[in-house]
């Protein structure tokens, strides 16, 4: 079982729906890849930050740590990269095809 | 090291060659043109803090690009305490001329357009970004000051730039040559243009796909064959002809608007930025708005403090200082003038990294920092001309209170709790803020600059999330179930 670390901003003012792109991610990924909100024994491969908007105030020095790479999801931007909010998911899914990662979390 | 006094500031004007006019006649030698002598005294400040230790914190900053020490008017922002010291900075200097001081719209306009040519770059394949960077290396080494140039003449409101009678109503390639471009247009209102170096020209809205020749993006020097500048008229301003300056209330220091015509300019390509991307000029343009935007939650806010402490001077020279209104009113004013302050941090607080490594504000919180800025120092000004009594438009010139034979006169039946030059000179700088020279800055650019207030209220209206909020509610009041309750 692959586990990717999904970690939340505190969500003050979010502009998209976090948890239900968690969701949409849940339902596209494949069933050996687990998502996980705590960190695990072994330092994951991959981690995404859910911050509802633009300031991507999560993306701290600490959370950082908890994974080796990170998708930084910001408001309806990826890594820094405006994406339709209802395309969010699949630009995640995205990026993790593009191969930066651990090809063993692919989908 | 990459920073320049504020001598050799005024110095490095003098040897531009400038087409400039004003009151219908070309002016020579624009530097101590008395006219326009104070504008540049303002731009000189933004040098002069940044030599002095006490200010080289907020004025001083280490390049990223080079490593250098610059001024902080050349930055790119590289974390949100940079953005929050860029208001810091602002009040400072708005405090220290109390006028419009005329440097942010270059660092506005810098930090726009280098995340946008990155993502651009990254969309189209171009090297946009590349030159931008030689072209900012270049101003931060050399402390330059860049006019960051937006607003077209604009024509009938009601077309677009490519269906305007006069494809010149707004700026646009004309020619394209191996070498480089050759663009015609006029940009108006063009704060402390002729005070600068450089131009950096940015389109002005957003653009349809078949507009590409107004899509542009470049920078050239202010003195570039086929630039003529028309000098704009300010309320007031022929006082600063006058040899006594006490009737121009502001003694030193002064804004500055051009219209700035581009006759045919040549432009060589390692200067052209954006050439045809349709795509990115809304982008563009909200950025340069925001970061603009934000800008204002800190120089007017330095202005609004010298006419608060303008308004408990005069209060005192009239001895009404200790009335309860007068203390509430004024307090009243500074809380209208720290909510700006607020906004302008929050913005800034709030703000993120682009993918250039840069940061933005937050667009929402700017937009609504400047909505605010089109109204509170008007409400701050109302309380200023209350509080600074009818004197405020009926005193007498200075030459009345110098004649030999009157002033004695004038002195004595304008002497109140203090001493009569006091308020002479304090009653002017308030009419400069609120109705002279000062309120272009002051009043009317806080409605128009960075954007009319309806453009800040289109912008609050494509950011805010409604649905959002409609469901909190819908939860709130039982129309929705509450998934957040899971206890007994």
């Amino acid at each position: 079982m692959k586990t990717i670390i999904i970690k939340y901003c505190g969500g003050c003012n979010p502009v998209i729906n976090r948890s239900q792109i968690v969701n949409e991610l849940k339902q596209s990924l494949p069933p050996d890849i687990s998502l996980v909100n705590d960190q695990t024994p072994k330092k994951p491969e991959l981690g995404i930050m859910m911050c509802g908007c633009s300031s991507a105030c999560l993306d701290r020095e600490e959370i950082r740590r908890l994974a080796h790479e990170w998708i930084v999801v910001g408001g309806s931007y990826v890594d820094l990269f405006p994406v339709n909010p209802d395309q969010i998911s699949l630009r995640i899914i995205q990026i993790i095809q593009e191969g930066r990662f651990d090809e063993n979390i692919n989908p | 090291m990459a920073l320049k006094t504020a001598q050799e500031y005024i110095d490095s004007l003098r040897n531009r060659k400038l087409d400039i006019y004003m009151l219908g006649k070309k002016v020579d030698n624009f530097v101590d043109h008395p006219i326009i002598r104070p504008s540049i005294n303002a731009m000189a400040m933004t040098y002069k803090l940044a030599e002095e230790p006490e200010y080289e914190d907020l004025m001083t900053v280490t390049s990223n690009l080079t490593g250098e020490k610059i001024n902080r008017f050349t930055h790119l922002h590289q974390s949100t305490t940079d953005l929050i010291n860029k208001v810091k900075m602002q009040r400072l200097l708005g405090q220290k001329t109390g006028c419009c001081f005329q440097r942010c719209v270059g660092m506005d306009a810098f930090n726009a357009v280098f995340s946008t040519t990155f993502e651009m770059d990254a969309k189209h394949g171009t090297d946009y970004h590349e030159r931008f960077k030689k072209f900012l290396i270049y101003v931060q080494q050399n402390d330059l000051v860049v006019d960051g140039c937006m607003t077209d003449a604009r024509g009938d409101r009601s077309k677009s730039p490519g269906q305007q009678p006069d494809p010149d109503a707004y700026l646009h390639v004309v020619e394209k040559r191996e070498d480089g471009i050759v663009v015609r247009g006029c940009k108006l209102h063009q704060t402390g243009m002729i005070n600068s170096h450089e131009i950096l020209v940015m389109p002005n809205n957003a653009l349809k796909e078949d507009e590409q020749e107004w899509a542009v993006c470049f920078a050239v020097p202010t003195d570039a064959p086929g630039m003529l500048y028309v000098y704009g008229r300010q309320s007031c301003d022929t006082r600063k002809l006058e040899d006594n300056k006490i009737d121009v209330g502001n003694i030193n220091f002064g804004g500055q608007e051009v219209m700035t015509i581009f006759n045919n300019v040549f432009v060589p390509w390692e200067r052209v930025f954006m050439n045809g991307e349709t795509d990115f000029s809304t982008t563009l343009v909200e950025r340069f708005a925001g970061y603009h935007r934000q800008s204002y939650g800190g120089c007017k806010v330095g202005t609004g403090d010298t006419l608060i402490g303008a308004v408990k001077a005069i209060t005192d020279y009239n001895g009404a200082s200790k009335a309860s209104h007068v203390k509430d009113k004024i307090v009243e004013m500074c809380h209208l003038n720290e909510t700006l302050f607020a906004c302008g941090i929050a913005c800034s607080a709030a703000g993120r990294k682009t993918a250039a490594g840069n940061y933005l504000i937050d667009l929402l919180l700017a937009n609504i920092c400047k909505q605010n800025v089109t109204r509170f120092p008007y409400e701050i000004a109302r309380i200023a001309q209350d509080l600074a009594g009818g004197l405020l438009v009926t005193q007498p010139s200075a030459q009345d209170y110098d004649n030999p034979e009157i002033g004695p006169l004038v002195k004595k039946y304008t002497q109140a709790a203090d001493d009569s030059e006091k308020r002479q000179r304090m009653l002017r700088y308030i009419e400069n803020l609120t109705m002279g020279c000062g309120a272009v800055g002051y009043l009317t650019e806080s409605m128009h600059g960075a954007g009319s207030p309806q453009a800040q209220r289109i912008m609050i209206s494509r950011l805010i999330d409604l649905q959002h909020r409609k469901d909190l509610a819908e939860k709130l009041c039982g129309i929705q179930e509450n998934h957040d309750i899971d206890w007994k």
